[in-house]
């Protein structure tokens, strides 16, 4: 038997094949710049970065999980400065309302009518920093706006534009006065990104590279110049390159082994002795989302199970829930995860 | 004539005068005497004020429960050399009581007062004296009540040993049955299938999950991740070049594929493979 007659088997969805062509080619080169770009600025975070393309890339959201201090905010502003996006941020915070972020209708006292203002959340990035302190029905429609990407001020349904990312942050310490994400919420984010210290030798690159920041002279005065100094105004892409990296992820072929082993692994969460809450259909979709795009960033046009293992953490871990006897036996979601992964029976 | 009827008005004044005090002062007397406080069994009754010559007094202790009454000090006064108290007394037994019986000078001299009777009266029939005694009912229940604890208390801990012994011991017997067999031995009949061309798409996942792990298992690589995993075998000369011809096998496009992939040569070095085991 030949593998192609093992292929002939295979009903494979309606997808484009052959070698790369010239459009995804261009797309290859795009995402090269983007990254150059980035690493003009930030050192190492490649992982981080690439998560942040697949977001893009695909229309999910990320939720960065890490300790202050780890250049989230610098990485999603050179980002929207380098393909020329929109970028807002919210300080998430107890006393923060929901028209805080959607906006509001005020009264005009000129025209005595009401007009509409729009809230931050009208942009294509948006940064929702340390989004587990604000009440739970801010967290409730910021979600519902990602999920819906459209929202209704004063009986009116505005769309939100797009692109429009979400990239949230959380603090895995300092859980006091916080209100978790509970997983119903947590569901509607592509991926949880587990942010992690810089390797020693990035950590020199980062502590030289901001020795030599110096001043920028202001007025009467001068101020310490910061890595946000550093960012190039001119982006490296249009939204037309944007547009067709989105295409290209489409056209990037996934084969129906490939199905195989998400439905597989799916399965598994869901029948695990240690899970009391496995995932839900949405998080194979986001795997086979996420597994084109990074094929993709990776200058393939096809899916393998390198891309499924290296999201398979970032996509499902915050979807599934250990039960009180894998608690009680110290396991955690990630060594539960790892073992339905390496698990061959 | 006039004088001598006016001394005898004087005279019959002073006389009837005398007479009426004296009989006033008896009649007084008597209605203290008879002017005796009354209560029914139980029920306390409060004498407020009442002066008693000589030093303060207190309660007497009830120690005995066949002290048939008791008296509490609710408050005493200070009243010249004396004093005033509120008291509270209460009969258990219906009779006559003299409460100064059941008070006590708190310097422990001797106590000579005069009597402070109260007189308890029965509220039930005099031949209901007592209360009706209840019936006493044997429980067949409650005389086997210790037993049946004692054999729930048994039952109980006999689970609970059950469900942490045993329990955990199926468990962990189970995951042991399925680890017995190694990865050569599990894709071997899927390699077969595939040989004959029999193998379905699902088979086919699962003999790709299956080969990866009989690389881990032969190059030690048990305590990798799945994603280090996979990346330690595509640096792996001959790991990697299976992993490149699967992909061409499964997983890149069927137009792509014309080279073909030899899935005989590919899979028969594993057809009988037994040197690795978990």
């Amino acid at each position: 038997m030949t593998g192609q007659d093992a292929t002939s088997q295979v009903n494979s969805i309606p997808q484009s094949t052959g070698e790369p062509n010239q459009e995804i080619k261009e797309v290859i080169e795009f995402i090269e710049k983007i990254r150059t770009r980035v690493a003009t600025v930030v050192v190492g975070q490649d992982v981080v970065v690439e998560r942040l393309l697949i977001a893009l890339f695909t229309g999910g959201h990320l939720l960065l999980q890490g300790v202050p201090g780890l250049a989230k905010t610098l990485l999603v502003s050179v980002l929207s400065k380098t393909i020329d996006l929109e970028f807002a941020r919210v300080q998430f915070t107890i006393d923060l309302l929901p028209s805080d972020i959607l906006g509001s209708e005020v009264l005009d006292q000129k025209t005595n009518e009401f007009r509409v203002h729009k809230g931050p959340v009208f942009t294509n990035l948006l940064l929702a920093d340390e989004i587990n302190r604000a009440a739970p029905k801010v967290q409730g429609a910021l979600l519902e706006a990602m999920q819906e990407r459209k929202v209704t001020i004063g009986g009116e349904n505005f769309p939100l534009p797009a692109p429009f990312l979400v990239i949230a942050t959380q603090n895995p310490v300092e859980q006091a006065g916080t209100f978790e994400l509970p997983e119903a919420q947590l569901d509607r984010f592509m991926m949880l990104h587990r942010l992690v210290y810089p390797k020693p030798e990035e950590e020199k690159e980062i502590l030289r590279r901001n020795a030599q920041l110096g001043i920028r002279v202001e007025g009467k005065g001068a101020v310490a110049q910061t890595e946000f100094d550093m960012l190039s105004n001119e982006p490296a892409g249009t939204s037309d390159n944007l547009i067709a990296a989105m295409q290209a992820v489409q056209q990037v072929y996934v084969s129906e082994a490939f199905i195989e082993h998400i439905v597989e692994i799916i399965n598994r969460t869901r029948n695990h002795p240690l899970l009391e809450l496995g995932c839900s259909p949405r998080a194979g979709i986001s795997l086979i989302k996420a597994s084109r795009a990074r094929a993709l960033i990776r200058g393939r046009h096809y899916v393998v199970p390198d891309d499924l293992y290296a999201l398979a953490e970032d996509v499902i871990l915050h979807r599934i829930r250990l039960n009180y006897e894998a608690l009680a036996d110290g396991h955690t979601g990630a060594s539960v995860l790892q073992s339905i992964l390496r698990e061959f029976d | 004539m006039r004088f001598s009827f006016i001394l005898f008005l004087l005279g019959a004044l002073c006389v009837g005068g005398f007479t009426t005090r004296a009989s006033a002062q008896e009649e007084g007397v008597n209605k203290k005497e008879t002017a005796e406080l009354k209560t029914t069994v139980g029920f306390p009754l409060r004498i407020l004020q009442t002066k008693i010559p000589g030093s303060h007094l207190i309660a007497k202790p009830y120690t005995d429960q066949r002290i048939p009454a008791m008296v509490r000090v609710i408050e005493s006064f200070p009243h010249g050399t004396d004093f005033r108290y509120d008291l509270e007394f209460r009969g258990f037994e219906p009779g006559r009581y003299n409460v100064i019986d059941y008070l006590q000078r708190e310097d422990d001299t001797e106590l000579a007062s005069a009597p402070l009777w109260v007189k308890v009266e029965p509220i039930l029939d005099a031949d209901k004296v007592r209360p009706i005694p209840l019936p006493q009912k044997s429980s067949q229940f409650r005389s086997y009540y210790i037993p049946i604890l004692f054999v729930s208390g048994i039952i109980w801990l006999a689970g609970l040993l059950a469900i942490l012994f045993y329990g955990r011991g199926t468990l962990k017997k189970a995951s042991v049955v399925t680890k017995k067999m190694t990865p050569a031995e599990k894709m071997r009949p899927l390699i077969d299938a595939a040989i004959n061309g029999s193998l379905t798409t699902a088979q086919q996942a699962e003999l790709e999950r299956i080969l990866s792990e009989f690389w881990s298992a032969k190059l030690n690589l048990g305590h990798l991740s799945a994603d280090q995993l996979r990346s330690t075998l595509r640096e792996h000369p001959e790991a990697n070049r299976m992993l490149e011809q699967i992909d061409l096998w499964l997983h890149r496009p069927s137009s792509e594929t014309t080279a073909s992939v030899d899935v005989n040569a590919l899979l028969k070095p594993y057809q009988d493979s037994t040197t690795v085991s978990e």
